[in-house]
């Protein structure tokens, strides 16, 4: 999460005297399903006020050190530096998932394929595979079209983390602006194959499974599902644990309500929905 | 003394612009190499070992925009010699209408249409060739329907501008209507005609929004116009958002604006040049 995004969600409500602000740092992963419950968390509590920044994991466990936020968002798990860093300075900060990002395979409905491997999708978007007979022999030996995201979303970024280990996406495989025109393609064009939030899935294309895995809400929580990890809020918990505003906006976003907004955003909720 | 402060004003931000621009480009040099950056086909900013080279992005931008003049220019040009010069009064107001409407329509829409059905027709239309909808074709007959009342609008006024006494002179010498045009309106009305290309292709080459959406996003440089590019604006408008400041990646999007900025320099520059040789 190097990218550098600071957008402020601000509610101006000045001058009420018990108004009261909660601060948001951290992961760009986070931050779009982060500034939906602030929203709707605004439209219950009317006094609150939120600001949201997404500049990266890393840059928001550093502001819950130097106490410059509340709430430290995170797409991945505390570091051992940090947890060094902690008992060094006595604090003890505690982790709440608060939705999971997990990633679908799409292709075309007419397409005759229903599972594919990491290393498979490895293949076809590093440019080692270029035809669908090369996945699977009954298949016609016609080129692979592969879609992705944007470089700079975050989805894309946690691909080629965790599928590509790192290694360059093939020049033809064609980066689209928004994941609506990745499904787009897919339904219109039947030798694409693209990566999508889960959340995006629609009935008008073909989510494949994964290691012959489907991708469900199930399959997501308990993390066998290989395309997913889990995405959190660290609190300060030195004091115990939160309370006032953080302690009640986190309930919130646990809450059937919040856990519904999260699949808006394309990921899946962690804990019960309405 | 208002007229003279706007223009000052105006001249201000246009260097202010370009400063700006070519100040915080040039810090790309001190990282990657003058050869890397133009020669490279390979742009992979985000990775570990990162990479700028924007070749391939660069033949994006001129394939596609050498396409659109291609459509666009025939057309726009053979739609101006009609309004100017045949049919009838109420023909021409009605097509006249009908290009301002087009030239009204934003680029996101055209984005839009190209990518829910101009992709899936090219599909169905060369079912052996386009491989993906979204290629240098789809972008180049989206920026086509923003070209051509551009072309069609400053062509006719560059061929209205003619006087009309030479127009009357060669018709009572018993020259027809066609060997008028082509003898004596086309060629008194070509430095208002190179004018109008000249607008139109800079509109095109900086024209961000369609080829964002349509023109495939592919880093390649393309061997056909099925194939899926990633013009030089597209780069910019889809990294810009999230790059970190004062990066390499930040300076290098920096440089591609001023390599932008080259391109429509050098083309109103020769433009000019041309202009005036033609006047003499």
């Amino acid at each position: 999460m190097k990218s550098f995004v600071t957008v402020f969600v601000l509610l101006m409500l000045v001058g009420t005297a018990f108004g009261s602000t909660l601060v948001i740092k951290g992961s760009n992963t986070v931050y779009p399903v982060a500034q939906l419950w602030a929203e709707a968390y605004k439209e219950i509590n009317p006094d609150a006020e939120i600001s949201i920044e997404g500049a990266g994991s890393s840059t928001g466990i550093k502001a819950l050190f130097n106490g410059q936020t509340d709430i430290a968002n995170s797409s991945r798990w505390i570091k051992s530096s940090e947890i060094e860093q902690m008992n060094k300075e006595g604090k003890y900060f505690i982790p709440f998932i608060v939705a999971y990002d997990g990633i679908a395979i799409v292709v075309n409905k007419s397409l005759e394929i229903e599972n594919i491997t990491v290393q498979q999708l490895y293949d076809i978007y590093s440019g080692k595979v270029t035809t669908w007979n090369q996945i699977d022999s009954s298949l016609p030996k016609v080129r692979i079209v592969p879609l992705s995201r944007d470089n700079a979303s975050g989805t894309f970024e946690y691909f080629v983390e965790h599928v590509m280990k790192g290694e360059k996406l093939a020049p033809q495989v064609q980066q689209l602006a928004s994941t609506r025109a990745e499904v787009e393609q897919v339904m219109q064009n039947r030798y694409a194959i693209g990566y999508i939030g889960m959340g995006y899935i629609t009935e008008d294309v073909k989510a494949l499974t994964v290691e012959n895995i489907e991708p469900t809400v199930a399959n997501v929580n308990s993390g066998a599902y290989p395309i997913s990890r889990p995405l959190f809020m660290f609190v300060d918990a030195t004091n115990g644990l939160p309370t006032g505003v953080t302690g009640d906006f986190l309930r919130f976003a646990l809450s059937p309500e919040g856990q519904s907004a999260v699949l808006s955003v394309g990921y899946v909720n962690a804990y019960g929905i309405e | 003394m208002l007229v003279t402060g706007a223009a000052l004003l105006t001249m201000v931000i246009l260097f202010g612009i370009f400063f700006f621009l070519i100040s915080d480009g040039v810090r790309v040099f001190g990282k990657i190499s003058l050869r890397e950056f133009f020669l490279s086909t390979r742009w992979y900013p985000t990775y570990e070992d990162a990479e700028f080279g924007i070749l391939a992005l660069l033949s994006g931008t001129l394939a596609v925009t050498g396409l659109t003049l291609l459509i666009s220019i025939p057309l726009g040009f053979i739609s101006a010699i009609f309004l100017a010069e045949f049919g009838n009064r109420k023909t021409h107001d009605f097509l006249k209408y009908v290009f301002e409407l087009t030239a009204g329509i934003p680029s996101v829409v055209l984005g839009s249409f190209g990518l829910k059905y101009i992709s899936k027709w090219l599909m169905d239309l060369f079912p052996m060739k386009v491989w993906t909808g979204l290629n240098i074709l789809n972008a180049s007959l989206m920026l086509s329907v923003l070209a051509i009342p551009y072309f069609v609008t400053l062509i006719e006024d560059a061929l209205k501008a003619v006087p009309v006494d030479q127009k009357e002179a060669s018709l009572a010498l018993g020259a027809n209507m066609t060997s008028t045009l082509f003898r004596v309106l086309i060629p008194q009305a070509r430095s208002g005609i190179l004018n109008a290309i000249i607008l139109g292709t800079n509109r095109i080459i900086g024209e961000t929004m369609v080829v964002l959406m349509i023109a495939g996003g592919a880093t390649m440089i393309p061997q056909s116009i099925f194939d899926p590019v990633r013009p030089l604006t597209a780069a910019i408008a889809g990294e810009m958002g999230e790059v970190e400041l004062a990066s390499t990646h930040y300076f290098a999007l920096f440089m591609i604006g001023v390599v932008l900025l080259m391109i429509s320099l050098i083309f109103t520059v020769t433009a000019m040049r041309l202009k005036r040789g033609m006047r003499r």
